[in-house]
């Protein structure tokens, strides 16, 4: 069975990388949304329809990315969004994970690794659906 | 004075007040030129790179396109950006187009340029090319104490070969004690772990200026062959910052025959040496130390008892015993771990 074309929200605050992302991304049939800072991503909370999964920078302008995690996670419309942190420190992973993250990918990180990881949380969040 | 002379003197103020103004307007307008010509030679770079460097990333192939002299700068920063960013076969294939487009030469000659800014470009690029042929180039740098360049020097040396390039940068990481940790960390990312641990340790002298800054690299490495190196220094009673830095290496090290060790540095006259000794204890300390970092929340020192604070509030149940804000006796204890139980809750 196909899954329908996924929508993911990018948050990130260095252009080059939002741009290679939604490279990497469309490569594997992914329509991405880009916000570039912490405020736009609390903003995008409040103003967008949840996504099917959010690919999220920790290290961001106005609000860090724990604070966009935990505040996605208390968001009835969010809450059960898969997340994928992308960090370059993986001393804050722990903490990301504890907040509600549901795996992460350290830079410098290969694509075809970064892909996985997304498939494989599309598949554990469609799999009560296709259950049921 | 005459009143012609005031005259005369007030006119030659106001001209060369004029000729200053006009001199600071030009500068400022010269300056918004070079800016704004350098963000449009990076939007010219980023447009005409962007499509094959992304392509490259994914396994395809788009072809090099031409880079101008003046562009060089710019295309080789798009390029590091990108290549520090992947990692597995997107590098090789990066590093396969960088070939196409002939930057091994830009990189050499940016390298040896005089602008700052390029040469931190043609650096980056030998180093992630893994340019065997600019090694003497880049040792050379090492020499120098210019903190960015001497950092990405040694970084671009590590990366074409750790082993060989372990030696050289051990025997100038001491030089500066402003290295940014995370500037450490990058440089230690890309080394060879045992042969840099093992670089350091030979240089290690508690008499030294460096030892400190040596001590706290070497607790980043993580060399459990360090460890009696280290051990040995710390028993000998080297000065406090030397001894704080041997308890950081065993605190990250983490070996169950040290603890022992560290319990004894708790009651050190020296504050530096408590508080990396009670850091120690809360990475990895048993249900025993409960009571002695208990005890610590009462010291003299702020640190201290904050430090002890954070190793009660941090700790899992398996490791110490948790403790009640109430059961503390001492006042300014009482305020630290309730501030650092809040901190660990978020």
């Amino acid at each position: 069975m196909s899954l329908p074309t996924p929508r993911v929200l990018v948050v990130e605050d260095d252009p080059v990388v939002s741009s290679l992302l939604v490279h990497i991304l469309a490569t594997d049939g992914y329509v991405a949304d880009v916000v570039g800072d912490g405020r736009a991503a609390l903003d995008a909370l409040d103003t967008r329809e949840p996504p099917e999964l959010v690919l999220l920078d920790l290290m961001l302008p106005y609000a860090d990315g724990r604070i966009v995690l935990r505040k996605l996670r208390a968001n009835p419309r969010w809450a059960q969004v898969p997340v994928l942190i992308l960090t370059a420190s993986t001393l804050q992973v722990v903490g990301a994970l504890d907040d509600g993250a549901d795996d992460y990918v350290a830079k410098p990180f290969s694509p075809d690794e970064l892909l996985a990881r997304l498939r494989r949380l599309r598949r554990r969040a469609t799999l009560p659906a296709v259950a049921s | 004075m005459r009143p012609d002379l005031v005259v005369h003197l007030a006119l030659l103020t106001g001209q060369a007040a004029l000729v200053f103004a006009g001199l600071l307007v030009a500068a400022a307008a010269t300056a918004r030129a070079v800016a704004t010509a350098r963000r449009r030679r990076d939007r010219r770079s980023r447009a005409a790179w962007t499509p094959s460097l992304h392509a490259a990333v994914t396994g395809g192939w788009l072809p090099a396109p031409r880079v101008a002299r003046r562009d060089a700068e710019h295309v080789l920063s798009l390029w590091n950006h990108h290549v520090e960013l992947v990692d597995g076969p997107a590098r090789a294939h990066l590093a396969a187009l960088a070939r196409a487009g002939g930057f091994d030469r830009r990189a050499l000659r940016l390298a040896a340029a005089r602008g700052g800014s390029a040469r931190l470009a043609g650096i980056r690029t030998l180093g992630n090319l893994g340019s065997t042929g600019a090694w003497s180039l880049l040792a050379e740098e090492l020499t120098c104490d210019g903190g960015v360049m001497w950092l990405a020097a040694a970084e671009a040396l590590t990366r074409i070969d750790p082993c060989r390039a372990a030696p050289l940068v051990a025997a100038r990481l001491g030089a500066r004690s402003d290295w940014h940790p995370a500037q450490l960390t990058r440089l230690i990312s890309a080394a060879d772990e045992t042969a840099l641990g093992t670089a350091v340790v030979a240089r290690l002298d508690p008499r030294s200026a460096t030892c400190p800054l040596l001590l706290r690299l070497l607790a980043a490495l993580l060399p459990l062959g360090a460890l009696p190196t280290v051990r040995r220094l710390l028993d000998d009673g080297p000065p406090p910052e030397v001894a704080a830095g041997c308890l950081r290496v065993l605190g990250a090290c983490r070996h169950p025959t040290d603890l022992e060790r560290i319990r004894g540095c708790l009651a050190d006259p020296a504050e530096a040496v408590r508080v990396q000794a009670v850091v120690a204890l809360g990475h990895y300390g048993d249900p025993a130390d409960t009571e002695r970092l208990v005890a610590l929340l009462a010291d003299r020192h702020w640190w201290v008892r904050y430090r002890a604070a954070q190793a009660l509030a941090a700790a899992d149940p398996g490791s110490h015993a948790p403790v009640a804000v109430g059961a503390v006796t001492d006042r300014y204890g009482q305020q630290a771990l309730v501030h650092a139980l809040a901190e660990a809750e978020g």
